[in-house]
């Protein structure tokens, strides 16, 4: 059991590090677009 | 955030609780391959939302052909870039599991194999939004993709249905004498569930960020051409 912890562990930190760091990643993403599309709307038509 | 979202996050949260509850402190360790079978309940999990991504892909593509609806466009895209996090962590988790069970960490047996020409596909798929620029063409082209990569769904689940070699055949869903006990289904169900809200979280999430790229896109496409009448 004690050899075989390190894979179960392994399997498991891989699957949520991936899915927390690519929601994170797409919050950011959501923010930056939120933000850009806001200062565009605000920025006056030349 | 919005309730439905507020309403899928807890959901998830719970359910993913319930599943670390239930994966670690209560069902027991599988006869033969003992603790590390528990990857089961996240890596096959993961593959169904993978199929379950490239699913709403071809069909979201397919509509997008039909009605030619950029909105269709936007859906498909998001649950294929979602879907390829997925199966990228299926072939992750998959020679973590096989590595202390086999001795080895890949084959290409048919059933790996068809998976990975899965990934390849969805790789393409996202290669090839990023390569072209005119929104149409790339929303017609990347729909005609995201069929073909749908194509390969049943193919990967039926390989090992067909020809099971390294990769043991079916315990749900295959053949008479295959299935779980109670306590590995319920878990199985579980997992199922929690992966499944977490997918539906994430195509959401990426669904909005697609929606405000495209309005920036138009709102610049437009003032560019408001531009141009004035001058």
């Amino acid at each position: 059991m004690t050899t075989n912890f390190w894979w179960l562990f392994a399997a498991y930190a891989v699957v949520w590090v991936a899915l927390i760091g690519y929601a994170g990643v797409l919050h950011g993403r959501l923010r930056k677009a939120e933000r850009d599309l806001e200062i565009l709307k605000q920025s006056p038509r030349s | 955030m919005r309730k439905f979202d507020l309403t899928l996050l807890i959901l998830a949260a719970v359910t993913l609780t319930a599943l670390f509850y239930a994966v670690f402190l209560v069902v027991p360790n599988e006869r033969t391959m003992g603790f590390v079978q528990k990857i089961f309940y996240i890596h096959v999990p993961c593959a169904w939302v993978a199929f379950l991504a490239f699913g709403v892909t071809g069909w979201k593509g397919f509509r997008f052909l039909q009605t030619r609806d950029m909105s269709h466009d936007i859906s498909a895209s998001a649950s294929a870039e979602v879907g390829l996090v997925f199966v990228s962590l299926v072939l992750i988790t998959g020679p973590l599991w096989a590595k202390p069970v086999w001795g080895i960490y890949w084959t290409w047996d048919l059933r790996l194999t068809t998976t990975f020409v899965l990934w390849l596909l969805f790789v393409a798929y996202m290669v090839l939004r990023r390569s072209i620029e005119d929104p149409e063409r790339r929303a017609t082209l990347s729909a005609v993709v995201g069929l073909i990569g749908f194509l390969d769904v049943p193919v990967v689940y039926l390989a090992n249905r067909v020809k099971a070699t390294q990769h043991p055949a079916p315990v749900v869903g295959g053949s008479d004498d295959s299935g779980l006990a109670t306590g590995f289904a319920l878990t199985f169900t579980l997992g199922l569930i929690a992966i499944t809200l977490v997918y539906f979280i994430l195509y959401r999430l990426r669904r909005d960020v697609a929606r405000l790229e495209v309005a920036t896109e138009n709102e610049i496409v437009d003032r560019m051409r408001s531009q141009g009448a004035s001058s």
